[in-house]
């Protein structure tokens, strides 16, 4: 008899659920947007595509660190005409979208709601533009108590500072080059040239990035994702009921959390394993979840806030093996027309748009049913990830059940 | 020198004492007198044997280069304003290896290396009233 882990019990869930409906907001770089409105619009449009009256969502599930400071979920659910009586919402920062998934299978499987409805949306570009040093996304550090004692003073601040600290470290241990992580950016960018929605198209050559203005050396600009606005929404239903509707649905086959033994205050500078991210936790939770292996996947969506960080989090994912991310990339590629491994095919955070991968989500949905703009051939299986500092999520989606 | 460029909170009672220790040119760190053990961030109770008895102990202050960048880009951050590029890093001090300090660096030729050994001098802030560490070459 084989023991009851708590893994294998994971397994249960495993295309129990499928996403039914996703929906997006435009994505844009500013221009007065209210992040509540994007919601609405990605919400609407994600209740819409899965076929259902706004009265039929029972659930909702966000990440709890954000979104109510956004839109007080009473209002949301006011504004859609939906009385979910089932409302959660995770602890996990920025890894907290790509986590909705499980949390609405769990709910679904217990029986406590049928069709749950999880969103995201920010206003980031928008406030930047009006904000100066309370604003967007580096108000954060001064406003942390540590941060503005220990850290700010001595100028170590910003998000693209600590991931340059850490490409420069990881440099250091494993030869990472410059032109390695150029190649993330440009191949994210090819990735994003036939995307509708992607906020910057161009064609990158490595010339472009190496002439791109340093910001904190070694990081260029390119090497840090946009800052947006836009929001992205999607349905979780049971399997049943998304066979059921009007798309293809996309089976929730595994999903993990991983978390540092450091909070959020401290993660960036003293967690011990410092060119690692918690992916090294969260992935086998998700594979052993989906019964599949890295080799299986023909796709995923990784948290490319930084070019640095597609490179360690297939490295910790195990594509390939600690320290060769950068060669991964430069040798073996990551575009949807000649990669080995198609990576952030819309254009990633990097390119498309900053959502905190609500929108990988998304994409690894229309990948799913064959409908990107940037279409991989015949995908059966999609990976996607979120990361917030100290926590990181992983997903895996199907076409079909296994 | 325009380090530090914003003012600590010194009403904080948990991480005032690291700058308080600046002000008479030392780096005191947050020890624990039950168990001996350092610790980083500054925390309420030992996050080895969680006992509330911490005292700030004077330490050496060399510290060896773990990482750095440059910073050049002033984020429309008010404090940043004219006072990039600068060079800032983590280190670790002798003190203990498992922590790691967020470092003011000062290279006057060339650029900070990882495993360089930097030694803190103290010096006093734009307005004359604050001292900060700031790290050099030993």
């Amino acid at each position: 008899m084989e023991t009851v882990t708590k893994q294998s019990k994971s397994r249960d869930l495993r295309d129990v659920t499928a996403i039914s409906g996703i929906g997006e907001s435009e994505f844009s770089e500013g221009g007065g947007n209210r992040a509540e409105t994007l919601i609405y619009d990605a919400c609407r449009g994600a209740i819409r595509d899965a076929g259902l009256e706004p009265a039929e969502i029972d659930g909702v599930v966000t990440e709890a660190g954000m979104m109510p400071e956004t839109v007080y979920t009473q209002e949301l659910k006011e504004m859609l005409g939906i009385q979910a009586e089932y409302s959660t919402a995770s602890l996990l920062v920025g890894a907290g979208n790509v986590i909705s998934p499980l949390l609405a299978a769990q709910a679904i499987e217990t029986g406590l709601a049928e069709h749950v409805l999880c969103y995201f949306g920010v206003n980031w570009a928008t406030e930047r533009e009006t904000m100066g040093d309370d604003g967007g996304p580096y108000s954060y550090h001064t406003e942390d108590e540590y941060k503005a004692n220990l850290e700010v003073p001595f100028g170590w601040v910003t998000q693209p500072l600590y991931i340059a600290a850490q490409a420069r470290r990881h440099m250091y241990e494993y030869g990472t080059t410059t032109e390695q992580l150029g190649e993330v950016a440009i191949q994210t960018r090819a990735n994003a040239a036939p995307n509708e929605k992607a906020t910057k198209r161009e064609e990158l050559t490595m010339d472009d990035y190496l002439d791109s203005p340093v910001i904190v050396d070694p990081f260029r600009i390119l090497d840090c994702c946009l800052i947006s606005d836009g929001a992205a929404a999607f349905v979780v239903s049971s399997a049943e009921a998304a066979e059921s509707g009007p798309t293809d649905p996309v089976y929730v086959k595994g999903a993990g959390a991983g978390s540092s033994e450091k909070s959020e205050s401290t993660y960036m500078t003293q967690h011990e394993e410092y060119t690692m991210t918690q992916a090294t936790k969260s992935g086998p939770k998700a594979f052993e979840m989906a019964g599949v292996t890295p080799q299986d996947i023909d796709f995923a969506e990784i948290y490319d806030c930084f070019t640095e960080s597609t490179i360690v989090q297939l490295e910790d994912l195990g594509f390939c093996e600690k320290g060769d991310g950068g060669q991964f990339v430069q040798e073996r590629g990551i575009t949807v027309e000649d990669g080995d491994l198609p990576v952030n095919t819309h254009g990633g955070l990097l390119s498309q748009a900053y959502i905190l991968s609500m929108n990988h989500v998304t994409e690894a949905v229309r990948q799913l049913r064959g409908t990107a703009d940037n279409q991989v051939t015949d995908p059966e299986l999609g990976l996607v990830t979120g990361w917030g500092g100290s926590e990181h999520a992983t997903l895996i989606l199907g076409s079909d059940r296994s | 020198m325009s380090f530090p460029l914003t003012d600590p909170d010194l009403d904080d009672d948990l991480l005032s004492p690291y700058w308080n220790g600046f002000q008479d040119d030392e780096i005191r760190l947050p020890n624990c007198a039950d168990c001996g053990e350092f610790h980083w961030y500054p925390r309420p109770m030992c996050p080895h044997c969680q006992s509330k008895d911490i005292e700030w102990e004077a330490t050496g202050g060399d510290v060896t280069l773990f990482t750095w960048v440059k910073l050049v880009y002033d984020f429309g951050l008010s404090f940043l304003e004219d006072r990039v590029p600068l060079y800032t890093g983590l280190a670790i001090p002798d003190a203990d290896d498992s922590i790691r300090l967020v470092v003011a660096i000062d290279i006057e030729d060339g650029e900070p290396q990882i495993g360089m050994r930097l030694t803190p001098e103290f010096v006093t802030n734009e307005r004359g009233d604050r001292t900060v560490p700031v790290y050099r070459p030993v």
